[in-house]
């Protein structure tokens, strides 16, 4: 009765592993595709961690602009500039897709604590959020190559 | 691929080819200083429109000298803008806090070389 029992398990064990690594493939595809499938506009402003040249990779290959693209104003530093050309787009509408794929400890952004506090892609989205009423209608969030809702509304 | 340096009068851009194109670019003047990064095709890009025609708008002034911007960097986040000057070019290096970190001047002779040493990167 007792080994009819653990087999029984064993065979429930079995096909739900199966199902989860299968729906994981389908998943992990299903991305991939997606990611060659970004388009964003050619003056969209793309956003995020410049992860050693990926932030580039993704607007070459999706189209759009990096705040690289744009001539800086003398007169302002960079979390200043970054911050006018985020209102400036929301005054335009000019869509804004923020890379989140490398952006490291979320939460702790999010709340403007830990070692990436003060990195400038933290105080952009600490920005975001702080005026997202100004902001909901132009940003779109992006992660592995999908979009997904903004980190605060997850 | 290596390193490039750039030579002026005042100081040097040292750029690191070596990382798949996305390439780390220095100030060498009486230090090092880490300027930022970014693809080697708009570096070269830029920097020779640097030296070319003023393809960008007068942006402001500095030093008396009308200022067109002409780069700026990921994480470093400096900004490099430049001036005429008669025949020469003044480059202005600002860094993240908007701060003037370093000046190169440029001859019509070093000039040339950058074209050529740029030109040889593409």
């Amino acid at each position: 009765m007792a080994g009819t029992i653990v087999s029984h398990c064993q065979k429930i064990l079995h096909r739900t592993r199966n199902f989860f690594r299968l729906a994981g493939h389908r998943l992990l595809g299903k991305n991939r595709a997606i990611s060659y499938q970004l388009r964003f506009g050619t003056h969209d402003l793309v956003y995020g961690p410049s992860a050693g040249g990926r932030l580039r990779e993704l607007a070459q290959s999706a189209g759009g602009r990096t705040l690289n693209d744009l001539p800086k104003p003398l007169e302002l530093n960079w979390i200043e500039f970054s911050l006018r050309v985020l209102e400036e787009a929301a005054e335009s509408g000019t869509m804004v897709r923020f890379d989140l794929t490398y952006v490291e400890d979320l939460p702790g952004v999010l709340a403007g604590r830990g070692i990436f506090a003060s990195t400038v892609t933290t105080v952009e989205l600490r920005y975001i959020q702080a005026n997202w009423e100004r902001f909901r209608s132009i940003m779109r969030f992006y992660d592995k190559g999908r979009e997904v809702p903004a980190p605060w509304e997850m | 691929m290596g390193n490039v340096a750039l030579n002026g009068t005042g100081g040097s851009i040292h750029i690191d080819t070596r990382a798949d194109r996305w390439s780390q670019c220095y100030l060498v003047a009486s230090e090092r200083i880490y300027l930022g990064a970014e693809t080697l095709s708009y570096l070269v890009s830029r920097l020779l429109s640097a030296l070319s025609s003023d393809t960008e708008e007068v942006i402001g002034e500095i030093s008396g000298h009308k200022i067109r911007w002409v780069l700026s960097l990921a994480e470093g986040h400096c900004t490099l803008y430049v001036a005429r000057c008669h025949s020469e070019r003044i480059l202005f290096w600002q860094n993240a806090e908007a701060k003037v970190i370093g000046t190169i001047t440029l001859s019509q002779v070093e000039m040339a070389q950058w074209r050529k040493q740029l030109e040889m990167l593409l």
